[in-house]
């Protein structure tokens, strides 16, 4: 586990490297996540411009949930986006480097590349959601805000999992981009109370698709409603089970893997 | 005329016979795109349960509403900047300048193409949708659906227009995604795909209505509604007509600058 997160670390040294030779090319891409959060954030706004709550949550409230899944986003970006050039590489065989070295498959596919795009989306959400902490003046004790704030980051483990199960399908499929942009559209989902959805789509949001975790929940914690306990049997489940799912579906898709030649 | 149809129908046809030949991702392209469409129907549901109108519209206008944007986005999508970006970026532009055919003409065909077969994809599963969502037989009127057609034809032309400027700029930048990015989020926030534009406050819908991407999403959608009618309708249908002359005209001469940035690549 040590080395392999060394080794992570390693790569993604020598991935800004990469990148900072290429310096319009790091910039821009830099803004162009920032920007392309701003679109979320104009509907939220002039939304709520023109209605007071969404099934009783507030403009404040339904932000943070905003705030929970962009930073998911951006942290994923940030630092696995590896993981999205993984079809890339299974098509053109470029994946036989990665099975021939006695590394980790999964640290290797996480740490191939690095998107600076998913800084200002970092930056973005946090600001978002100080913003509406700020505006919702909430009664909480520190201990709550350091469990939110360690709800994020089983988030973006969450977020990584899903993305990887969804990449794994590339080893079976060898055309996988619309797929991987379906399970990326999901997350529309978890940017609204759970509550406005049927059942049928909730048990999929809180179980095989588990973007509920990464915002409605620790959100509901957070706002008083949804009591300590469940949370803290509830999330390490969840966390615990989508990482043997995806384990299960990546160690089955591996074994179908073809090299495309040399 | 029919020469300049003749030299350039080829371009569509091989487009269509693609994007075809690729049917499994024209299918899973549009199941893509309702993924967004299915969240936001759930929210618009339960907001309406709360209030019959919001900001003019009701229920039945907003479905009417999603599934017009949802048809225009189908429609056109960001595969023209795509293509003047990948063909700028590989190199392969030099086949088309050393061809005696002109440039803006070949990428409209090519997008007339690819929009032909996914709207043909697209306005059946709008078309069914709206049907079993909402009450669809009061928006029927003959001549404001003719209205609606032709709104929809000009939009599709000032949309490839502000496309393919787009398209220009990686001529300058040698990079797809902050042009496609930025030109994709101002497109969505000022055309109305995102909200409708009387959403916004005042000043913003404002600023909207003076810029030409209105002229997308607010127009058709705003005729198809019954909103704008009779000679309104028709001077909003002006004024898409004077965008796309506008626009093409000045994409006409901001190729013949651009091409003199051009670096090939290889050879």
């Amino acid at each position: 586990m040590l080395r392999n997160l060394k080794l992570y670390f390693r790569y993604s040294a020598q991935n800004i490297r990469g990148l900072m030779e290429y310096k319009n090319d790091f910039i821009v891409s830099t803004i162009a996540g920032g920007i392309w959060q701003a679109v979320g954030l104009v509907f939220l706004f002039a939304l709520f411009h023109n209605i007071s709550s969404v099934a009783g949550w507030n403009m404040y409230e339904v932000s943070l949930l905003y705030g929970c899944v962009m930073f998911s986003e951006g942290a994923y970006t940030l630092l696995f986006q590896g993981s999205t050039g993984m079809k890339h590489r299974i098509r053109t065989g470029e994946f036989d480097r990665y099975m021939l070295r006695p590394v980790n498959l999964t640290t290797q596919i996480l740490g191939a590349q690095i998107n600076f795009a998913g800084l200002c989306t970092l930056i973005t959400a946090c600001s978002l959601m100080v913003y509406a902490l700020r505006r919702l003046h909430l009664e909480t004790h520190a201990g709550m805000l350091l469990l939110f704030g360690i709800n994020l980051l089983f988030g973006v483990c969450i977020r990584a999992n899903m993305e990887l199960m969804g990449q794994s399908i590339a080893f079976c499929l060898i055309n996988v981009s619309s797929l991987q942009n379906i399970l990326y559209d999901v997350q529309n989902f978890a940017k609204y109370p759970l509550t406005i959805y049927p059942k049928s789509v909730r048990v999929v949001l809180v179980t095989v698709l588990p973007h509920a975790v990464v915002s409605y929940v620790p959100v509901c914690l957070l706002l008083g409603r949804l009591a300590l306990w469940p949370y803290i049997l509830g999330v390490p489940c969840s966390v615990v089970f989508i990482t043997w799912l995806r384990r299960l579906i990546f160690n089955k898709a591996i074994t179908k893997y073809e090299s495309a030649g040399n | 005329m029919i020469r300049f149809f003749r030299k350039y129908k080829g371009f569509a046809g091989c487009t269509i016979s693609t994007r075809l030949n690729y049917r499994g991702a024209l299918l899973m392209n549009i199941v893509n795109a309702s993924v967004s469409l299915v969240a936001s129907l759930f929210l618009w549901n339960v907001l309406f349960q709360e209030q019959s109108v919001i900001s003019g519209y009701t229920r039945d206008d907003m479905i009417v509403y999603l599934m017009i944007v949802f048809l225009m986005q189908s429609i056109l999508g960001n595969g023209t900047e795509w293509e003047i970006a990948g063909s700028v970026l590989e190199g392969s532009i030099i086949m088309d300048l050393i061809k005696p055919i002109s440039f803006q003409s070949r990428c409209l065909f090519q997008t007339i193409g690819s929009a032909a077969a996914e709207g043909a994809v697209a306005a059946f599963v709008t078309g069914t949708a709206a049907v079993c969502l909402c009450d669809l037989g009061k928006y029927l009127a003959p001549e404001r659906f003719f209205l609606f057609a032709v709104s929809i034809l000009m939009a599709f032309f000032v949309k490839f227009c502000i496309s393919y400027l787009a398209g220009l700029c990686c001529f300058f930048t040698s990079n797809g995604y902050g042009v496609i990015y930025m030109r994709q989020v101002i497109t969505d926030i000022f055309s109305g795909a995102l909200l409708p534009l009387s959403f916004y406050p005042e000043w913003f819908e404002k600023i909207a209505k003076v810029l030409p991407f209105q002229s997308i999403m607010y127009t058709p959608t705003q005729i198809f509604l019954g909103r704008t009618e009779g000679a309104q309708a028709v001077n909003m249908l002006l004024l898409q007509l004077v965008w796309v002359i506008v626009l093409w005209v000045f994409g006409y001469f901001f190729f013949r600058f651009a091409i003199r940035r051009v670096t090939i690549q290889g050879g």
